[in-house]
């Protein structure tokens, strides 16, 4: 891929816009009259603003998601995760994409409410487990890379819900801790499934009686 | 004029489809044929093709990652079409088998052609230069299904015809899903 280094005036904007927009949100709510002042307070006008976010709002949720996904793979690039097992990585990048978002939890509360979240919420979902699979070097090419990213999403989704309800780190540990061992869970009996399959007869065997 | 990221992606999500839906109908042959006794021939030139297929499809599932770019959803779909179609080839027949690779063939011939006009324009020569030589490769099978006699196959030109519109919807659905 050929990525220009620096990046396009409308990112720009758009990074700027969702900084203002990030500490005004727990007030204004993710709105057209939050964004204004978003706009405001990053000296942006008007033409900038439609340049960045075409979409208004969802644009500016999808870019928020988009930069917790880029920490949580940022994280899973340092020295220290290499050695971990493949669960404990997953865990690390979770947490990671938590800590991304801790800084704007009254935003991200905001933001779960807001119509436009029905679609920026699952797509942000989706964008950091495919941010974290990339950085854990997944190299499935067929139906799998849907599979892992779909239920990494979902356990992003559901520890993220209970993060909303509690700042008590340890209990958001805890329960991301169970929905991966749910998920370990359920790989051990698809491969216990894929064993009792491969004992049955091979229908195509049928096919070679004819001559 | 240079490729958007969304158009390379494109092209390598479906060439690599195409590549895994081959790499399929060669597998649906090869089921019947090995099971079956004096097909050697036919085995060992099928099996010879299967292997360029799966070179190829290699080669993608790089491009793929190196890339970051979302393989087709539809890989089950085209999984299982692809061995439906050469296992039922195969059992209409030699002829009817080296038909559907003609037919394939055929069809991907003229796509990878597509993509290498496009890919040369956009300034892409290293790209350009490794589809050439699928497309090569491609050409070949061709050739050999034609000199196996491919047309004298059961019904040909509405066999032909079917799988030809088959694999140009099956390209057109996996540039997008």
């Amino acid at each position: 891929m050929t990525e220009t280094p620096e990046s396009a005036p409308s990112d720009q904007f758009r990074e700027r816009l969702l900084d203002a927009m990030l500490e005004l949100a727990s007030e204004t709510g993710w709105t057209m009259a939050g964004m204004e002042a978003a706009a405001k307070k990053a000296g942006l006008t008007k033409g900038q603003v439609l340049l960045a976010t075409p979409h208004g709002v969802a644009d500016l949720l999808e870019a928020f998601g988009q930069r917790a996904a880029k920490a949580a793979g940022a994280r899973l690039g340092q020295p220290d995760i290499a050695a971990l097992k493949i669960r404990q990585k997953v865990r690390a990048g979770a947490k990671a994409w938590l800590s991304a978002l801790n800084p704007h939890k009254a935003a991200v509360k905001r933001a779960v409410s807001t119509p436009a979240n029905l679609l920026t919420g699952p797509k942000g979902l989706w964008t950091a487990a495919d941010a974290i699979w990339i950085a854990l070097g997944d190299k499935s090419t067929d139906f799998n890379w849907y599979t892992k990213r779909t239920i990494l999403s979902g356990v992003l989704g559901s520890t993220l819900a209970a993060w909303i309800g509690t700042d008590d780190e340890a209990e958001v540990d805890a329960f991301l801790d169970r929905r991966i061992e749910n998920v370990m869970q359920f790989e051990k009996l698809k491969t216990q499934a894929k064993d009792a399959f491969a004992k049955m007869p091979d229908p195509m065997d049928l096919f070679g009686q004819r001559k | 004029m240079s490729l958007t990221s969304n158009r390379r992606q494109e092209m390598l999500r479906v060439d690599h489809a195409g590549e895994y839906g081959a790499v399929a109908i060669y597998r649906g042959q090869l089921a019947v044929f090995e099971r079956q006794q004096g097909r050697e021939k036919i085995t060992g030139q099928l099996q010879e093709m299967s292997a360029q297929e799966r070179e190829h499809l290699d080669a993608f599932d790089k491009l793929l990652v190196a890339g970051s770019v979302r393989p087709t959803a539809l890989s089950p779909l085209w999984n299982a079409a692809g061995f439906a179609l050469g296992a039922a080839t195969a059992l209409l027949g030699e002829k009817a088998a080296h038909a559907c690779t003609e037919s394939v063939e055929t069809v991907i011939e003229e796509h990878y052609g597509d993509q290498v006009a496009e890919l040369e324009a956009a300034g892409e020569s290293e790209l350009a230069a490794r589809m050439s030589k699928f497309r090569d490769d491609e050409v070949a099978h061709k050739e050999l299904a034609v000199a196996e006699g491919a047309a004298q196959a059961p019904a040909y030109p509405l066999l032909s015809a079917l799988i030809r519109f088959g694999c140009r919807a099956a390209i057109r659905i996996s540039e997008k899903v």
